[in-house]
């Protein structure tokens, strides 16, 4: 029988702002998901990071002072932690490792080290055929997105702006949430932010913010003898499109329809089983077309189905739980900060804002200028 | 305003030579003629890597566009200015900037056509205003 892969701990590091070193995080983050599982840092043998400039699971071993058997250094942006919870599933149940930390810290908002241009690297094609026309990278791309949307669909930036609405709406009820007493936003405040790059605004981007988190994952076995309920990855899907701004294939629709096709496949779900969504939010834009692709509306009907308020506590549809990227906390990449938040709600430990009864969720990752995307169905185990 | 010099590699150098005389090119596959932009060491239609540079008509349409507020950089780009990803005729895309026209007078589809900022080393970099009705 083949083994399967379960979530047994799940953590953050500080987050906000923390002057504190990435390992420092990473170290935080790995303690206490271990903590939570109630296992030691001995039992682990594989780890899966990325977010440092070289080798990351290798120094954060190093930091650690583990020697695992079993390691992956995905870069796919935001994407990568859903990437990495897809491959520890095939890991453990390959039998290549037993039990599996996927980590991530950032310190960028202490070491002040977002750069609005966006980091490039001379070998890299953007550097000659996006970075010389001052494009924002990743802003301008994403306003691209939302402009052409706007314009194919009628969509407006009020529309946009009720994401971020509730957005901080849930972060009002989540203690960890950077805007957690920054009290209710309107859409007028949104829409009279300052424009970064139209018709985005800074309400419209996610927060830069230092942060981290761990995820545990052992077999299922192991899990339910285990201090915690073990949440299940049910199925997994990643589809990567393009890099640079000018090779996007289609600027409304994203790799995310493949992802979420995949990983619904694998789960033997479909998008009316699932009952919490956590989806990446760098942007407004980038949830308003995930929320298209994984086929909770039609291709184009994202505004007017949001418009109503449906995204906000007790609007029907429980999404961004957390208060997101753009109200709960955005450490460079959020990706496992999306799982962190779907297992906390399956196990039914998200305090005030817990959605009753939550037994599925997905978890969407979104990399880069919509460039990659991994898509992860979660269940409770039965 | 200077703009940094963009770096080449050896696969884009010819398309860079080409700006020195306000040429712009695209990328051809010899076996299936298909174009694609930026110049890379195959086709991505056949996989073919009998490639050449044509020149490209210089006409095309706005994908989409942004009016930067915030510079990249306040040095090289003086805020508020318009990005745009601009379809050429020949079918590839390029990022690039529109100039010309009030910033907020642009559309998507909107008509455009190439013109050229020089570089401090005499290349040039395609940019685009609009296309006269």
């Amino acid at each position: 029988m083949t083994r399967r892969a379960a979530i047994a701990g799940v953590a953050e590091s500080d987050l906000g702002v923390t002057g504190a070193s990435i390992l420092q995080l990473q170290s935080q983050a790995i303690l206490r998901a271990l903590d939570d599982a109630g296992l030691r840092l001995d039992d682990v043998d594989g780890l899966a990071t990325t977010g440092i400039d070289r080798f990351p699971a290798v120094q954060v071993a190093e930091y650690l002072g583990l020697r695992p058997n079993w390691t992956d250094t995905t870069f796919g942006g935001g994407s990568s932690f859903e990437i990495m919870v897809g491959h520890a599933m095939a890991a453990i149940s390959h039998g290549d490792a037993e039990t599996i930390v996927v980590s991530y810290g950032s310190n960028q908002r202490s070491a002040k080290s977002r750069r609005l241009g966006g980091v490039m690297n001379p070998n890299q094609p953007e550097s000659q055929f996006d970075a010389p026309f001052g494009v924002l990278n990743p802003v301008s791309f994403y306003a691209m997105a939302a402009q052409r949307h706007m314009y194919d669909f009628g969509t407006t930036e009020e529309q946009l702006a009720e994401i971020a609405v509730a957005a901080r709406a849930w972060a009002r009820l989540n203690p960890k949430a950077y805007r957690y007493t920054a009290g209710p936003l309107t859409h007028e405040e949104v829409l009279a932010s300052d424009p970064v790059s139209t018709p985005l605004k800074v309400l419209d981007c996610c927060l830069v913010t230092d942060g981290g988190g761990a995820v545990v994952l052992t077999t299922l076995e192991r899990a339910r003898d285990l201090r915690t309920q073990p949440i299940v990855p049910l199925g997994y899907g990643e589809a990567s499109t393009h890099h640079s701004m000018s090779q996007v294939p289609d600027l409304t629709r994203s790799g995310a329809y493949e992802s979420a096709h995949r990983a619904f496949e694998r789960s033997g779900l479909s998008v009316a089983d699932i009952d919490v969504f956590e989806v990446y939010d760098s942007f407004t834009i980038t949830a308003l077309l995930t929320i298209e692709a994984l086929g909770l509306c039609k291709p184009g009907e994202g505004g007017g189905f949001v418009a109503d308020g449906r995204l906000r506590p007790g609007g029907g549809l429980p999404f961004n739980t957390s208060g997101g990227g753009l109200s709960y906390c955005h450490p460079g990449m959020f990706g496992l900060l999306l799982i962190i938040e779907a297992v906390r709600q399956l196990r039914g430990d998200a305090g005030e804002r817990q959605v009753d009864g939550a037994q599925t969720a997905v978890c969407h990752g979104t990399g880069g200028i919509l460039s990659n995307h991994a898509t992860l169905v979660l269940g409770v185990d039965r | 305003m200077t703009r940094p010099l963009p770096p080449q590699t050896p696969e884009t150098e010819g398309w860079w030579e080409a700006t020195r005389h306000r040429r712009l090119t695209v990328q051809r596959c010899r076996s299936c003629d298909h174009v694609q932009h930026y110049p890379r060491a195959l086709c991505l239609s056949c996989r073919s890597t009998d490639l050449d540079l044509v020149d490209a008509s210089g006409y095309g349409h706005v994908r989409s566009f942004s009016v930067v507020h915030r510079s990249a950089d306040p040095e090289a780009f003086d805020a508020p200015y318009v990005v745009a990803l601009v379809a050429l005729e020949e079918g590839p895309t390029l990022t690039t900037n529109l100039v010309g026209a009030d910033v907020d007078a642009w559309t998507c589809d909107d008509a455009v056509e190439v013109d050229w900022l020089e570089l401090d080393d005499g290349r040039h970099l395609p940019v685009f205003v609009p296309t006269p009705p």
